[in-house]
């Protein structure tokens, strides 16, 4: 199994992230977390854009695809390997932001989608937090109504 | 009002592009002149002879491809008011959207990538050294899209460009990366124009590798394909008229008979895995060093002009001179300077239904557990062994993906659309019903190849190993 690959799943399972893509859903998922682990400084180079559904990178997503096509047959190439201590524990810091919090009525996945979309828009985009907010509110209406929570979840794990 | 002509140069696929104030003192830089010593197609001027032209070269095309399509799209649609100012901006980005390549690109980013990613990790089971911090640590790498990033920000000599000329050179990364867009009313709204199934980018591409290596499948027709092209406002995307259907099949097809014929060409990909393999060596012994931290200093410091190809092929000489030097890397080298291709003992080739990788994978996993039994058999070096595979697909997307599970899932903005003007909407090609796409989007080009650098005293053994690969994957 080439070594991007084998990084790529230590690091989701590190998150807790299933590598399954048979669904939609699924892929998001892994887009978004794969996007908030990066933010701990565990760099797998992954670049992202903005596009539909909020942070995306299209190289991931072929890296997911070819993982997939490997897990299919079974192929354990990355059970000789562990992540490097420093890099585990970085991911560690990130763990509490994956969890959908109670009041979060949506589903995990929308979370992720969230808290990414959040975040990129205020950093990445560098915009005001009110503009920010119209984005947010234009563009994903159901989750604009969370984004406080995102706030505050963001401001914990990353001291913002 | 910009002089997008006020200088020219001679080119061959062009016959002349002109050249803006600006552009020509972005070309006169050193960062920019080092493109002339980083070949665009790497090893395959060893199968083709004349395609030894430049990222230089090619740059300069994708800055005029650029030009001519927005000076179109201009002219079809007056009511589209499309600045000089954002022409130049676009073209900037065309000029520079290689600016980042490593000297033989993609075989050399491979071996940086497949290195440094080593150090994420450590074999499960063993003991960190808690005191030896490098060790704990990853070493971050720069694809070369983020490596021309660096270089349009911390360049001195474009640094200076850019602030007399007040672009911002942090757009001009993002319009080439498609990343870190802001969400504001800037959205760069060309952004399929240099990375996308249409783009400048593949047109010079394809053109020029015609042109250069004398196969005529990149031969398309760019200036048909550039009147067709319509900004369609709803979706912000370039699309194509409906009527140039045959036209963007061509442009697809063309792209995959030249990356078959070209950059997967059987000897091509022999090489560049040998050169791949050299360039891990050089990374090993420190010969080289291209880690994050290193090829910022470089940047900054105007020490990138010197890492081109000349730069690699002397550290290539400088490791065949040393005492202690692996003799399969001896071969290695060898086999590239006096082209002594490596033996293909067995290829794999089908076309098949993207969902039935199985077959694939599994052969190729075979392969690898049979390549590991002839090292024993034959008592070949196991380096000198290496299990080539790959997909190869003309779009990007397949028409058989549910309507709204595709257009959730982002990957749509890379393909070619097509624009109907009744509709005032664009769709994908591959939802086109009487295209060929509509077909060949579910199919895969599934490859497998394995290769053997035979020493001389065992060349005789090709024929042998080719029928012991043959009766073992015959039916796996």
């Amino acid at each position: 199994m080439e070594m991007k690959l084998v990084l790529l799943k230590l690091f989701l399972d590190k998150l807790g992230i299933s590598s399954e893509i048979d669904t939609f859903e699924k892929r998001k998922t892994i887009q978004k977390a794969v996007y908030l682990g990066q933010l701990t400084d565990v760099d797998l180079s992954y670049r992202f854009g903005w596009y539909l559904k909020g942070p995306y990178s299209p190289s991931l997503a072929e890296d997911y695809y070819h993982l997939a096509d490997e897990l299919e047959i079974d192929d354990k190439g990355y059970e000789e390997y562990q992540l490097k201590k420093s890099l585990s524990d970085r991911l560690e810091e990130v763990l509490p932001l994956l969890e959908k919090p109670k009041e979060f009525k949506l589903k995990e996945v929308d979370w992720l989608e969230l808290v990414a979309s959040y975040r990129y828009l205020r950093r990445v985009s560098k915009l005001s937090d009110a503009r920010a907010d119209e984005i947010l509110k234009e563009e994903k209406p159901k989750l604009y109504q969370y984004r406080n929570l995102a706030q505050k979840k963001l401001a914990e794990v990353f001291s913002e | 009002m910009t002089d997008f002509d006020r200088k020219h140069i001679s080119d061959p696929v062009y016959k002349t592009i002109g050249l803006s104030k600006l552009e020509t003192e972005v070309i006169d830089t050193p960062v920019f002149q080092r493109l002339r010593r980083v070949k665009h197609l790497g090893l395959v001027s060893l199968v083709y002879p004349g395609a030894d032209f430049s990222r230089f070269d090619h740059s300069l095309g994708v800055c005029h491809i650029t030009g001519q399509i927005l000076s179109a799209i201009k002219k079809a649609n007056s009511s589209l008011k499309i600045s000089d100012d954002e022409i130049q901006k676009y073209r900037l980005a065309g000029l520079l959207h290689d600016i980042g390549h490593y000297p033989f690109s993609h075989p050399m980013e491979e071996a940086i990538k497949g290195y440094y990613r080593q150090s994420f990790v450590a074999p499960v089971g063993s003991k960190e050294e808690s005191n030896n911090n490098d060790k704990q640590t990853e070493i971050k790498f720069l694809r070369h899209e983020e490596v021309g990033r660096e270089i349009l920000l911390s360049d001195p000599d474009l640094k200076g460009i850019f602030k007399n000329s007040g672009y911002d050179p942090e757009e001009i990364s993002r319009i080439i990366t498609g990343s870190n867009f802001p969400q504001d009313s800037e959205i760069p709204r060309f952004r399929t124009l240099v990375a996308s199934d249409l783009d400048a980018d593949r047109i010079d591409y394809l053109l020029r590798t015609a042109h250069h290596t004398g196969v005529p499948y990149g031969s398309i027709d760019v200036d048909y394909l550039i009147s067709q092209m319509v900004f369609d406002e709803s979706e912000k995307r370039i699309s194509l008229y409906q009527r140039a259907l045959r036209s963007a099949e061509h442009l697809l097809l063309c792209r995959y008979f030249v990356y078959q014929q070209n950059i997967f060409h059987k000897t091509v990909a022999g090489f560049e895995y040998l050169l791949r393999d050299i360039s891990k060596a050089l990374l090993q012994k420190d010969l080289i060093n291209f880690s994050r931290e290193d090829v910022e200093k470089a940047i900054k410091n105007r020490r990138w002009f010197n890492l081109d190809d000349v730069y690699i092929e002397s550290k290539i000489r400088k490791l065949s001179n040393e005492a202690d030097i692996e003799n399969s890397l001896i071969q290695k080298i060898d086999s590239i300077r006096t082209r002594k291709p490596v033996s293909l003992v067995y290829e794999w080739e089908v076309l098949a239904d993207r969902g039935e990788s199985g077959e694939f994978t599994l052969r190729k996993q075979l392969a690898e557990v049979h390549k590991k039994e002839a090292i024993k058999r034959y008592a070949i070096d196991e380096s000198l062994w290496h299990v080539w595979d790959n997909k190869v697909s003309i779009t990007n997307l397949a028409s058989r993906m549910k309507i709204t599970e595709k257009r959730d899932d982002d990957e749509i903005l890379q393909s070619v659309h097509l624009y109907d003007p009744d509709e005032k909407m664009s769709r994908v090609i591959m939802e086109n019903k009487s295209s060929l796409m509509n077909v060949m989007s579910n199919q895969f080009l599934y490859i497998i190849r394995v290769y053997v650098l035979l020493p001389d005293d065992k060349m005789y053994l090709k024929l042998e190993i080719k029928k012991y690969f043959e009766q073992k994957l015959r039916n796996p």
